[in-house]
């Protein structure tokens, strides 16, 4: 009851709300990410209670994860990378008219997700922070390699394709100042990579501008294309019962996935939507509007949230910025996040856990009335849309470091996104790879240093030789299948690709 | 038809090696200074990622290039050379695309050269000219959007445009 008593005041009620409202709004513009949300948040938490103002916080970054999908969904442009996966299926299903199905799968996968991560969190905390401390920096570069080779398997007809857009990506996260060493990449003089290609300019690029393109060019060729938002014919107690699989996996690899200090969202995602298409019984259905498509990966970036609290609570260890700018509020508070915290500070850090269920309870309302609303616009004519992305582009571009380059970016990568689609290239693997390239090459170097230039660690740390060994049947499973194929004849094994 | 998109997968998998050799070979060497580094000694430095990265795609590439002819020759033989040739490239769609990606980059640089409100005024606009759209209330929605906009990132997240 004392705790009931400390988390239901006006002030926290509001703050929560508030958070999510500026997150779901503020996730949902391409180019300004769940960072930003939390970070122009902040100063508002000077003058407030500690826990008003971590809920404040709170809200935005669970809210800002959900709302990335809404742009992902309606104009196939992920507000946040997290949101890259649900763009597989969730950008089909609202092309075939499903638009407000798709919103509200989305909205119930991200409680879910955020739901099943805080009960974890709230029983399991202390124990999972020990699980985290045992990955090492070649676990870190086996799971980043998985990672990536999740994404090359299900993106696209070809597995060759989806390889050549994982390793352009690669390539192009080692533009800037090397992370060791310190020399410079790539750069060409300019100061405005020495920190490489900002991640939002390179999505604001690949998904948006090259959709203006491809939306000019299929109108010219009578190709009939409106954007219909429509109410949600399915329920929210039809999806949680015919999908309870799916959101639970999903939910659970986000928790966990979150729990790993530096990966994040998008990784969870696409192991997510991987799983899902797995266990799947219509996998060919993947890509093309499966409501699973997008349950998966919206509950495995939600499930995130509380996961990525387990070391930034327990040891003082923020998984990325955004919980680095949670730990610098906290600080600012007088709470310092550590292992005496759940002794110090019992009330408080159990206030917060409790809370964040509220938090993603707000999330389903305020989603919800937000989902009613923007049926309302009904029917968008492309000929309004185009140049509406258009200025979404150009101030989100704009709005990540307040740079012009930034902008001329966002160009660049467009032209490369349309080519690359034009050509039947995924983009989500060029994405995902400029992600997950500098924290795999950061590992990679710290593991040789530790092992003094032998690969054998990556072989004799269990963790990365499963990773490692896992990697290579995902991207090497359509030729074993065609080799079984013609050394079994009878052997009926799925064509996965090229 | 599919003959086709092999051809064009197979020019487009050469464009990549060609400019994965050049990478390689000038690339790399010009653009990465490795005489400061210290983690030399241990066989990896700061080009060993983008060497890794080049690699895999010039060796992806040559094979994309490969599976791509032999899939080529095979479509070709099969398929019916007089609906090959009445396939069209689609220019005219392929010109407006490209006028479109002009337009973009006429915004980006008005944009550097005199702000969001005077570039948004003219741009945007455009390119519902140029989608040849005359219905006025398009161009009365795309400027309100133009202000919510500007309204939000301005007056409310605080980024100064």
């Amino acid at each position: 009851m004392e705790y009931l008593a400390q988390i239901f005041t006006i002030q926290n009620i509001l703050m929560m709300n508030v958070g999510v409202a500026a997150g779901i709004i503020i996730g949902a513009l391409p180019g300004l990410s769940v960072v930003l949300a939390v970070t122009v948040l902040l100063p508002f938490t000077y003058g407030m209670e500690p826990l008003s103002a971590i809920y404040l916080l709170l809200g935005a970054y669970c809210a800002g994860n959900y709302g990335g999908s809404i742009t992902a969904i309606l104009i196939n442009t992920p507000g946040t990378p997290a949101a890259s996966a649900t763009t597989l299926d969730g950008s089909p299903l609202a092309k075939a008219g499903r638009s407000g199905d798709a919103l509200r799968c989305s909205l119930v996968a991200s409680v879910t997700g955020g739901l099943v991560s805080s009960a974890i969190l709230l029983f399991a905390a202390p124990a999972l922070a020990l699980i985290a401390l045992k990955i090492g920096p070649a676990d870190y570069f086996a799971l980043c390699i998985f990672g990536l080779s999740v994404v090359v398997s299900i993106c696209g007809e070809s597995i060759l394709k989806g390889v050549i857009m994982a390793a352009t990506g690669l390539l192009m996260s080692t533009v800037g100042i090397d992370s060791i060493d310190g020399i410079s990449r790539f750069r060409f003089g300019r100061f405005e990579l020495l920190g490489g290609f900002e991640i939002a300019a390179v999505m604001l690029g690949a998904f948006a501008v090259s959709e203006i393109l491809m939306k000019t060019a299929n109108r010219d060729r009578g190709v009939k294309e409106e954007l219909s938002i429509t109410k949600a014919t399915i329920k929210m107690g039809e999806i949680v019962r015919k999908h309870w699989k799916t959101l639970t996996r999903s939910s659970l690899i986000g928790t966990f996935v979150g729990i790993v200090p530096g990966t994040g969202g998008p990784l969870a995602a696409f192991l997510s939507y991987n799983l899902a298409r797995s266990f799947s019984k219509e996998p060919k259905t993947f890509g093309k509007g499966n409501i699973d498509g997008i349950l998966a990966p919206e509950a495995g970036n939600n499930g995130v949230t509380g996961g990525a609290l387990v070391p930034m609570l327990t040891l003082g260890l923020p998984g990325d910025t955004c919980m680095a700018v949670l730990l610098g509020a906290l600080t600012m508070q007088g709470i310092t996040p550590g292992p005496q915290l759940f002794t110090k500070e019992r009330m408080w850090v159990y206030c917060l856990m409790l809370g964040l269920f509220l938090i993603n309870l707000f999330m389903l309302v305020q989603g919800n009335i937000m989902g009613n609303l923007m049926t309302k616009v009904a029917k968008v004519p492309p000929e309004v849309l185009i140049p509406c992305i258009m200025i979404f582009c150009m101030l989100g571009g704009y709005a990540i470091r307040n740079y012009y380059f930034d902008v001329f970016i966002v160009m660049l990568f467009g032209i490369f996104g349309y080519i690359f689609r034009k050509f039947h290239y995924p983009i989500p693997p060029l994405a995902i790879g400029i992600v997950l390239g500098n924290l795999a090459e950061t590992n990679l170097r710290r593991a040789m240093v530790l092992s003094g230039g032998s690969v054998s660690i990556f072989f004799t740390s269990p963790i990365s030789l499963v990773f490692i060994i896992i990697s290579a049947i995902f991207l090497f499973r359509p030729f074993l299948g065609r080799i079984l194929k013609k050394l079994l004849p009878g052997h009926n094994v799925e064509n996965g690709g090229t | 038809m599919e003959a086709k998109r092999c051809l064009q997968t197979m020019f487009f998998s050469a464009v990549i090696m060609a400019a994965s050799l050049f990478i390689l070979f000038y690339g790399i060497p010009t653009q990465i200074d490795i005489s400061a580094s210290w983690t030399s000694a241990v066989n990896v430095d700061a080009r060993t990622m983008p060497y890794f990265a080049t690699v895999v795609l010039l060796i992806a590439s040559a094979l994309e290039l490969v599976v791509n002819a032999c899939s080529f020759v095979r479509h070709r033989q099969n398929e019916n050379a007089a609906t090959e040739q009445t396939e069209g490239v689609g220019w005219k769609a392929e010109l407006k695309a490209f006028l479109m990606l002009l337009l973009c980059l006429f915004y980006a640089l008005l944009f550097s050269k005199v702000g969001y409100i005077g570039s948004s005024a003219i741009a945007p606009p455009l390119a519902l000219v140029l989608l040849g759209d005359k219905n006025i209330k398009h161009y009365l929605t795309v400027y309100a959007v133009a202000a919510v906009m500007y309204v939000v990132f301005k007056f409310i997240l605080g980024i100064s445009i």
